[in-house]
């Protein structure tokens, strides 16, 4: 049995809300990376590959 | 809360796996959609697939980078790093909580009823072994006369191929079925014991071998929507340890890697109010003051891990 603990104040009268600064670094920094594929023609050679069935995927090649 | 997380994971299996001509048309989907990657594992060579699985692809540019390089041109995967940096950075391995068909399929296998096992918390390091090893390093480096790579964790490993590619593909076209030798045999040996093992325990795969979970475990104390702790509240009951279906000890690892944002600590164990959602540091939900409630352990929701 959990320890009976009576309720404490609701959390938003004291919590102080602090924004994050890193996720959105690393969003941008993975978005760039993206976009830089997406400029090199990336895209193109990965739809190329996926329209064809992959032999190594189902065991066979 | 478990409701709403299986029909997401429903609807977002659906949703990437539109294709349903297939059984007339015998074969993948061909279309432009097929430049999108799905956020979770769902292969590609899957009849139903309508997305691009992002490890398959990334092995097959990295296999056949030196012939890319040749003809002129550098393809390293940027786009689909970039791809799953972005859902990492996002969602980390809520991705593997919500979004993953094949997180959906072990899930539903381990509500087979069976006596269930936990699974050696060492062998959740295998998975990154598994990314560096087989993704990355295997298929960069190691190519034949012609300088081509091969997809290793497809090949050898990979049992979300088998199960959704594999299999269906060898049933509807049998020409491809004089060509299963020992690769599928070894294969399919290696998806029926996933299959096995997941009734028995939760998410093996998703434990101990999967290079994608291994990806967003990266992200896991940099994501934008996580769970967070507040210590003046927790009491140390351990509720949150016995309802994880990935074996994480919420209140001693708030950030552990394995996390998969399944909410069930915040939603069905903790008593206290101690866990909350919060998105790039700003709380958006936590389960608001209810009235006292059985323990988790007497809610049937325990899970072992
Ligand atoms: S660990 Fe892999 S298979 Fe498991 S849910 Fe995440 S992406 Fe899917
Ligand atoms: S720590 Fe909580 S949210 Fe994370 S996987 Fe375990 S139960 Fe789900
Ligand atoms: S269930 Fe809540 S109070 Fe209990 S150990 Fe986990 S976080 Fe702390």
């Amino acid at each position: 049995m959990p320890p009976q603990v009576s309720r404490k104040p609701s959390r938003s009268s004291k919590t102080k809300v602090e924004v994050r600064r890193t996720p959105f670094v690393v969003i941008l920094v993975f978005t760039l990376l993206g976009i830089i594929g997406i400029a090199t023609g990336e895209p193109r050679r990965v739809l190329e590959q996926a329209v064809q069935v992959c032999l190594s995927c189902i065991g066979v090649g | 809360m478990e409701t709403i997380r299986r029909w997401v994971q429903v609807l977002s299996t659906l949703l990437v796996n539109g294709y349903w001509e297939f059984p007339v048309t015998r074969t993948i989907y061909q279309g432009p959609l097929k430049v999108l990657c799905s956020p979770g594992l769902n292969c590609y060579s899957c009849p139903a697939a309508t997305t691009s699985c992002p490890i398959g692809a990334l092995q097959q540019l990295l296999a056949g980078v030196r012939h890319t390089i040749d003809s002129g041109q550098l393809y390293i995967g940027l786009y689909i790093v970039g791809f799953m940096g972005v859902m990492g950075g996002v969602l980390g391995r809520a991705v593997c909580g919500w979004l993953c068909p094949f997180g959906l399929i072990q899930d539903l296998l381990y509500k087979i009823p069976s006596r269930k096992f936990g699974i050696p918390s060492v062998l959740r390091y295998l998975k990154y072994g598994f990314l560096a090893f087989f993704v990355i390093l295997l298929p960069l480096l190691v190519v034949d006369h012609m300088g081509s790579g091969q997809t290793w964790f497809c090949k050898y490993v990979c049992p979300a191929g088998t199960l959704t590619a594999g299999i269906p593909m060898l049933l509807m076209q049998p020409g491809l079925r004089q060509a299963a030798g020992l690769l599928f045999l070894n294969k399919l040996f290696i998806m029926v014991m996933f299959m096995i093992w997941a009734v028995y325990a939760s998410r093996p795969f998703c434990r101990t071998t999967c290079p994608l979970g291994a990806f967003y475990a990266l992200f896991a104390k940099v994501k934008l929507v996580r769970l967070r702790l507040d210590h003046s509240r927790c009491t140390n009951c351990k509720a949150c340890h016995q309802v994880c279906p990935m074996g994480v000890k919420f209140n001693e690892s708030p950030d552990d890697a394995e996390c998969i944002t399944c909410l069930a600590c915040m939603d069905k164990a903790c008593e206290f109010d101690a866990i909350s959602l919060e998105i790039g540091g700003v709380p958006v939900g936590g389960r608001a003051s209810r009235p006292v409630a059985a323990p988790a352990r007497e809610t049937g929701n325990r899970v072992n891990r």
